[in-house]
Formats: structure tokens, sequence, C-alpha cells
């Protein structure tokens, strides 16, 4: 079901309510869809979607077939052209598109931290943007660099990226290096086993 | 790439069965794979059984029955990759992902009018349209190409069904409608049978291959930039 089906339901929870002035056509009309929440519920949200009028939550759902399944709502809101996905006209981004924070990278390493100091650490570092995939810089970068969140939880072993880029917002743009420390999943037992058996391979064939 | 995206962005999108309403901030949250500050700012758009959707600081995520998308405009991308392996691989395990997609996709600014009607040119020539094509001389005020995608089908290093969807279109964000581009790749992975019936599948082939795919749509992209020069 999508929401154009929903909308026509006739479930009362949801509904448009118009809230253009009265001197407008039906063209200029703009309208609210709104999703109420019952109590109980563990579910809730208010739907904003400009919308001219009821023709255009009838239209939705209907625009052409997208090439690849997995690509309809690829780079959805922000950064995909304004076409065939229903969610896109009913679930605008809250900020105008143009007032969308977007970090493009112009290099990008990826690190992970072999020692700690009072005010900084030391990292060794994979050229990511290069196409790197062994470590061949060593890095000390102050703490400073990193949130607080981030600093607290530092420790030997840490993964994280490093990029430099440029930060676009509110039609300003601004050159900007952040550090992100990746959030990966805990190793299990499969992985362990699974690299051990990468390093029996590798001492017994060396080329691998 | 050798033009700076105005805007760029990357999305996975996984298709199967999901349950929309369960994925609210406040769940990735309470299960570590968000930060509370996230969760402070983040702007629900809407939960309910049939679709959820939320930003929070670098994600905007969509989930409906049959599909969710996890996407960001910030670097580094990785971060969609490593949200989704440790949601699918350690919380959601038993949700069947049949196929997904790493779609990458920007817009870029190219010289002029003229250089974006070279680059629409070179991929769709105006002389294969006969008379008609010499309507559409010259520069790109009297039309051109408005959207094309050449499509992979079945590529070398993933199971069958596998495609990479190529579509580059004038941009209608950045440019003026002038000398803007929009670029995107999608490249779709079909998990094989035997494998969708949880997300372990899905798990396995994006570690596999994510960065490699990345890396394959920036280069088809830069190349698309490099027609304009």
């Amino acid at each position: 079901m999508t929401y154009a089906d929903l909308l026509h339901s006739g479930d009362s929870r949801v509904r448009m309510n118009p809230v253009g002035d009265a001197g407008r056509t039906a063209g200029q009309q703009r309208g609210r869809v709104l999703v109420e929440v019952p109590e109980g519920s563990n579910w809730a949200g208010v739907v904003t979607a400009r919308l001219r009028d009821a023709a255009d939550i009838r239209s939705l759902g209907t625009g052409p077939t997208p090439a690849s399944a997995s690509g309809g709502s690829a780079a959805s809101v922000a950064a995909g052209q304004e076409s065939f996905s229903p969610l896109r006209l009913l679930f605008p981004p809250v900020e105008p598109a143009s007032a969308t924070r977007s970090f493009h990278a112009l290099q990008e390493w990826e690190g992970h931290v072999t020692a700690i100091r009072k005010r900084e650490f030391c990292a060794l570092l994979v050229d990511v943007t290069a196409g790197g995939s062994s470590e061949e810089e060593e890095a000390w970068i102050p703490l400073a660099e990193i949130s607080e969140d981030d600093a607290r939880d530092l420790c030997v072993g840490g993964i994280f990226r490093w990029v430099i880029g440029y930060e676009r917002e509110y039609g300003t743009k601004r050159r900007v290096s952040q550090i992100v420390f990746r959030d990966l999943p805990a190793l299990t037992r499969s992985d362990i086993e699974a690299g051990q058996a990468w390093a029996q391979r590798v001492c017994e064939s060396p080329t691998e | 790439m050798r033009i700076e995206p105005e805007i760029g962005g990357l999305a996975v999108v996984c298709l199967g069965s999901l349950n929309p309403s369960i994925f609210t901030p406040a769940w990735f949250v309470r299960r570590g794979l968000l930060s509370d500050r996230m969760e402070e700012e983040a702007t629900l758009q809407v939960a309910h059984r049939e679709i959820t959707a939320f930003d929070a600081d670098w994600l905007h995520l969509e989930v409906r029955p049959d599909r969710l998308s996890a996407e960001t405009v910030q670097d580094p991308h990785v971060r969609v990759r490593d949200l989704l392996v440790k949601t699918f691989g350690q919380h959601l395990q038993h949700t069947p992902i049949h196929a997904f997609g790493v779609n990458r996709s920007v817009h870029f600014r190219v010289r002029d009018l003229g250089t974006r009607d070279r680059i629409g040119r070179t991929l769709a020539p105006t002389n294969a349209w006969g008379a008609w094509g010499t309507c559409l001389e010259p520069g790109g005020e009297h039309g051109g190409m408005t959207s094309l995608t050449m499509t992979q089908v079945d590529p070398e290093d993933r199971s069958k069904g596998g495609r990479l969807n190529v579509t580059v279109e004038p941009s209608r964000k950045v440019g003026d409608g002038r000398d803007g581009i929009f670029v995107t790749v999608n490249d779709h992975f079909v998990v094989p049978d035997g494998r969708n019936d949880s997300a372990a599948g899905m798990v396995d082939l994006l570690v596999e291959h994510f960065d490699a795919s990345r890396s394959r749509s920036e280069g088809i992209i830069d190349h698309v930039m490099s027609l304009g020069e």
C-alpha cells in the first residue's frame, strides 16, 4: 500500500488538511497530510507535504518504473533528481534541498590508532582516495581534532576515516577536516576462524 | 573525481520483507547503532507500519515493507555500509533480503551550456536521429539529450540478476537548468537462492563489494566529467 492508497483508504487517522487561503485557486492551494498517533501506539509521526490539490495525491505512485528495483529511491531526497518516487513528493526534506549540508571528500584516509598520548594519538593511515590497500603513512593527530565522545572512547586499535573536503550548506562552501570513528560489528567466532584460515593460507602461499 | 560535485550522495537500497514501524531513531539508539546526539537532532517524518522516514545528522532513512533506503550526502560514505552491516548482521539477522543496490549520485557543473551539450551529444549523437536531429543543433539551445541510461547485465563479479545502471541527465538541482549534470550509478546485486531467506547473504555481499562498487561508480562518473574537457 502506498501513502496515496492510505490517504484514500478511509482510515480516519489519515487526512489531508488544506491550509491554502480562500482567495487562491485550487492549483495554488497547499496542503498538509496528517497521520494521527493512536494512544499507546509504538509509532508516531506527522507527515507534511506540499501538495497543490487532492489530484496531486491521487497521482502519486503512478510514475515510470525505475531501471532497477534497488535504484528507485537511490539518493532520494538530497542527491537525486525529483522524479518518480512518491515518497519524494510526500516526504520532502524539512529543510529545502539547497539548505542540505553536503560534504564531499577531496582526500580520505582510513586509519587505525596505534598509540595514545595526553594530547594526541598516533595512527597508521591508508590512502582511500588513491585506492591504497596498505598502511603507508603514520600521523600524530591532536585529540582536539576529534569529538569529545570519540575522545572518551578512544582506544588502540580503533578504526576511523579522516576526510578533508568541501562542506556546502546554505549556499556557503568551506574546507573541512573531519575524523569519524567507524562503528564496526564486533568480531564473531566465525570471523576469527576465517581470519585464522586466511593467515594459514598466506603462510603456505605468501603470494596470495 | 576531476570536478567537485555540488551535491553528491550514496544510498544503499535493500529489497526484502521489512517492518517499517520499528526503524525509528530511538530503536537505533537503544541498540547502539546511532548516538544519543543523533537521536536528539533527528527529524522523524513518519513512523508507521507502512513507512518510516527520518533524517539524523548524516543519515536519511526510508523504510517501506519491501525496501529500506539508507542515504547520506556527507562523506565518509562508509558509514552507510557500517550501519547496515551492524543493523542486519547483529540485530535483524532473520530479515529476508533478496537484493540490494549501492547507488552513487552526483550533481556537478560544467563550464557552460555548450560544454554540457557536448557531453550529451557524445553520449547520444544527434546525427543518429536523421533530419530531425539537425533541428536540435546547435549548442543545446534547441534541445538534446534529456536522459540516458546504460545497463550492464550480469556483471561477472556477482550472481545472476545483477546489473549496473548508469543514468546521465541535465541536473534540475544545480546549474540553473543550463550547465548542471546529474549522474547516478545503480549497482544492483541479487542475493543467491539459499541465502536470501535472511540478511546474512546481503551483509556478506555488501561487505565484499561496497568499496569496489563505490570506486567503480566514481570512475564512471569521472569519465562522464572528462567528456566535457
